[in-house]
């Protein structure tokens, strides 16, 4: 941290950062992304990050990088929501918010051609079970990483995705077996705080 | 996460069994005690359909949400972005500095978005990406490869050692050549006598047999105790050309055992599919073959392209199954489209065999590699790489003692006449010293021919006419009753085995498990192996008790589905066991980022979070991973790579990548584990058409192409069931099995599927199995 480092050193630094940004830029964009909606705050996001990175010590992380970096990217994420007062939504609301807005049959006839259209079926989730759906299946962090990183239990965890593939899949089905019906499904864009 | 309810208590709505399903949480094989866990909840899965259907829903819901994650685009930080993160790296002795402006990342990002987006789409994070490859290769490796090979052999031969494998080869005077050149680490790398041919490289040429490694890669020589001398191996094809390399690694100084007593009909590996047996069974999460989850260990994703940059490495996957072709072909000839997820792109390609004609020397595994531009998108280029076993020479065949078990129920006649027809084929292979016994399984338990000398051929043939269904099969009675024939006529040193035809959808009775399993293991431990052929079940489906009868050690399961796959599978069992000619073999690819700026192996996922931690790739002190490879087995896989923008590639290498073989000569337990062997090749960065590649080269490509075709794959690029029909009759060859023209009537038949033009995206037909 002193000026005094040798040269090597610093280049050691620089090497392990370009390292790091190149390993897990992506994985932590897509991430900030999906917390923020869009793309330049994420971008914000996970430059900080990696300039928080440099000053942390190499060899104390070593290992922990990647959780260490989510967790940041996280924490930046919920300060900037507080201080712009942003809060997501209690999923609650939201989920009144759903029943009550029924697709028109055009719509859920898309969804339902696009069999793939999984995340748009998330986009309708509660913000906590969409996070640890993204956690597990798109970062592939395990229960007990995204427990740490996002401060509940390992049994939080493991009933968040649980419910979450539950609901998916009573969605899924609702759209397959009663095509003209109304849906629970309002695709949401795949923010998390804002809107 | 301790579990809050205990197994027996779960119900399909408990998170637990989700946990369960997806193996993690309480089941996560990093969590100390998940192993206990796992085996209490396996029992509890075991005794309720309704846990295991609700399992494989989850997974299959799972895989989905992954696969659709992974579309979303991936964007990557600006360049303004990086660098103001570097400079600050240099110096991070003040307070954070503002972050860069807004503008900037527009404009990078707008470069990105179309490159990450359209090449990077199926990618979750580059790290886990390479994770991914190196748990498949594990997980691979730990599969045997064949049942065949997995057998206590009381009477195997005596294991003395005799010369040195490279003494007993002809020490030709390019082969000293090559030795000679080999200084230093000793590692030298073949090229076929053409490769004087090779072009003028735009910057340095490549030095074969260069001591030094260029980028990285040297822990397998410098570590290897003692030189490996690898052959410059005759060219395996008369028409080889720049792009095609051979490489085969010898073993100075070590020995083989002498059990060379393969046929060389070997060196064309058996076409029945052996069904994915043993794989199945390490697979802890699947108690019992049950159809509902049948998909569940399978990942239906296709594995994305990883950066070069951050992942250079790939381990070649050494154990495909071969399952998914003929369940496309099944699907097809009824007149529909696969399910994209009956459809891998692996087990297309390694149903077929790409055989250049092998150097029959002293080197246990060759391995080849052919570049040229990827059909499907020019500007790409797909790599195939080829690892073959040497097959073995023929020697005289020991005497064959074989019992076969008919337990075909009534009504299937059709199958009957296979049976008969490829026993037919079957004693026209046996001699005065072989004996052949027929016994049908059902009520009775009828013996038809008592064990009779292969000179009788009239008193064979008689029998097998004779040969009819009566009544509904049992199984056990039927097994011990061929058990106790084989050992009437057992002789040391000779093949005892017993062969039981079965309906595919036979299946034992519940309460005879057991010991159906004990007497099969009972059996393998005094010689008698059994071989258990499945037909006219549908590959790998595993709702008959075939493959899990098979499943106890020396047992091993072929399905069959064709008379020419039934003559083929009975041909097979004359052979003895495989002679594993390489333990621990282990291929990895090494892509240079200065030439690939992406690269992916086109391959389903396979999922194993156990593999997840596994160390990757060679070993060059021969640990206990990698897998063994039989005389003349051989593997295939193919990448496709994109290459790095000219502008960025340094003069530095000018290899496209290097290709490392490590493998070490079987060992017996009693002894040391061997000193591994490696090699290295590598491959230069020669552009060429896919028009200029070998017959080999563009059938493998088809038969991908094809694959990519039918998942309707995101990585198709432009291509359409014209060109993979120009390809495979391109590269139909010789084709004297008549297997590739079956694949060019598959090729049409999907072709008039989906409905023809090259624009048609969806299927027209029905698509089966799709929730």
């Amino acid at each position: 941290m002193t000026p005094s480092h040798s040269s090597s050193q610093t280049e050691e630094r620089v090497e392990w950062i370009r390292a790091s940004m190149e390993r897990h830029e992506a994985e932590l964009l897509r991430y900030a992304l999906s917390l923020v909606g869009d793309l330049a705050s994420a971008e914000d996001l996970v430059q900080d990050a990696f300039f928080k990175l440099c000053k942390q010590d190499a060899a104390a992380l070593r290992g922990r990088v990647v959780p260490w970096l989510f967790t940041v990217v996280r924490n930046q994420a919920l300060d900037r929501h507080r201080r712009e007062s942003r809060w997501p939504r209690a999923s609650e609301s939201e989920a009144a918010d759903l029943a009550g807005g029924a697709p028109s049959p055009a719509a859920s006839a898309q969804v339902r051609d696009d069999v793939r259209n999984l995340v748009a079926l998330m986009g309708a989730l509660p913000p906590h079970q969409r996070e640890v759906v993204r956690l597990k299946f798109q970062n592939q962090l395990s229960y007990r990483e995204i427990a740490q990183l996002t401060r509940l239990t390992e049994t939080n965890v493991g009933f968040l995705l649980h419910t979450a593939l539950k609901t998916l899949r009573a969605r899924l089905e609702h759209l397959d077996g009663r095509p003209s019906g109304p849906s629970p499904l309002r695709p949401h864009p795949p923010t998390r705080f804002s809107s | 996460m301790k579990p809050s309810s205990s197994p027996a208590d779960w119900t399909p709505d408990s998170p637990e069994l989700t946990a369960f399903a997806l193996k993690d949480g309480p089941f996560d094989p990093a969590v100390p005690g998940w192993a206990e866990r796992r085996a209490e909840a396996e029992q509890a899965v075991a005794r309720s359909a309704a846990l295991r259907a609700e399992i494989g829903e989850i997974r299959r819901l799972s895989d989905d949400v992954e696969t659709d994650l992974a579309r979303e685009p991936i964007h990557r930080l600006g360049s303004d972005r990086r660098e103001s993160v570097l400079a600050y790296a240099r110096n991070p002795g003040r307070g954070l500095p503002r972050r860069s402006s807004e503008g900037s990342t527009t404009e990078a990002r707008s470069g990105g978005d179309s490159t990450w987006a359209r090449f990077w789409s199926g990618l979750t994070r580059p790290a886990m990406g390479f994770g991914l490859a190196a748990a498949t290769a594990l997980s691979i490796a730990l599969a045997l490869w064949s049942p065949w090979s997995s057998v206590p052999r009381p009477a195997a031969p005596s294991q003395s050692r005799p010369a040195a494998v490279s003494n007993a080869a002809p020490a030709t005077p390019e082969r000293i050549a090559e030795s000679a050149q080999a200084e230093g680490a000793g590692v030298a790398v073949g090229l076929p006598a053409s490769a004087s041919a090779l072009p003028p490289q735009p910057s340095e040429e490549p030095v074969r047999g260069e001591p030094q490694l260029r980028w990285g890669l040297q822990r397998a020589a410098s570590a290897s105790p003692e030189p490996a001398s690898v052959a410059a191996g005759s060219p395996p094809d008369p028409t080889s050309d720049p792009a095609l390399l051979v490489a085969a690694v010898s073993s100075a100084g070590s020995s083989v055992p002498p059990r060379a007593v393969t046929d060389a009909a070997l060196a064309n590996p058996a076409r029945a599919k052996v069904a994915a047996l043993p794989a199945a069974k390490l697979d802890h999460s699947d108690p019992a073959p049950q159809p509902v989850v049948r998909r569940e260990a399978r990942s239906t994703r296709e594995i994305p392209f990883q950066s070069a940059a951050t992942s250079p490495r790939s381990t070649v996957p050494l154990n495909p199954g071969k399952d998914s072709y003929p369940r496309v072909r099944k699907a097809l000839e009824e007149g529909e489209l696969p399910s994209p997820d009956a459809v891998r792109l692996e087990e297309l390609l390694n149903y077929f065999s790409y055989t250049p004609p092998l150097n029959a020397g002293a080197d246990p595994v060759t391995a080849h590699v052919e570049v040229a531009d990827a059909p499907w998108s020019p500007d790409h280029r797909l790599v195939k790489i080829g690892v073959q076993a040497r097959p073995q020479p023929p020697v005289v065949r020991p005497p064959a003692n074989l019992v076969v078990l008919v337990g075909l129920r009534p009504g299937s006649s059709a199958r009957l006449a296979w049976a008969q027809r490829s026993l037919q084929t079957l004693i026209e292979s046996l001699g005065s010293r072989d004996s052949l016994a027929l016994l049908l399984d059902g009520p009775r338990n009828r013996l038809v021919l008592p064990p009779t000398s292969g000179a009788d051929r009239a008193g064979l043939l008689r029998g097998i006419s004779s040969l009819s269904a009566e009544g509904a099969p049992v199984g056990l009675d039927g097994l011990r009753k061929a058990y106790a024939l084989a050992a009437q006529k057992a002789r040391p040193g000779g093949i005892h085995r017993v062969i039981w035809i079965l309906d595919g959808e036979f299946s034992a009775e519940p309460g005879t498990r057991d010991a159906l399993a004990a007497l099969i293991r009972e059996q393998t431990e005094w010689g008698v192996l059994l071989s258990v052929l499945g037909f006219g079940s549908e590959p790998g489906s595993g709702p008959g008790a075939g493959p899990w009868v098979a499943a106890a050690p020396g047992g091993a399961y072929a399905s069959v589905d064709s008379a020419a796959e039934a003559r083929e599978a009975m041909q097979r069992e004359l052979r003895p066991a495989p002679t594993g000619v390489a333990d621990g073999v282990e291929v990895e690819v090494r892509f240079n980022p200065d030439r690939v700026d992406q690269w992916r192996l086109l391959s389903q996922e396979t999922r194993d979070p156990a593999a997840k931690s596994a160390p990757s790739a060679v070993d060059p002190r021969g640990s206990a991973t990698g897998a063994r490879m039989e005389a003349g087995q051989s593997v295939t896989a193919l990448y496709e790579l994109i290459p790095a923008r000219s502008a960025t590639a340094p003069a530095g290498s000018s290899d496209l990548l290097q290709l490392q073989v490590g493998y070490r000569p079987p060992s017996d337990a009693a002894r040391q584990p061997p000193p591994s062997r490696s090699l290295r090749v590598d491959v230069p960065d020669v552009r060429r058409s896919a028009d200029a590649a070998t017959a080999d080269y563009k059938f493998a490509a088809a038969v991908v192409g094809y694959g990519l075709l039918l998942r309707d794959s995101p990585y198709k690029g432009d291509l359409t069931w014209e060109k993979v029909l120009t390809l495979a009759e391109e590269g139909q060859g010789p084709d004297p099995e008549g297997y590739r023209a079956e694949f060019l009537s598959l090729v049409r038949r999907a072709r008039s599927l989906q409905g023809a033009g090259p624009g048609a995206e969806r299927p027209a037909a029905p698509v089966k199995s799709r929730p």
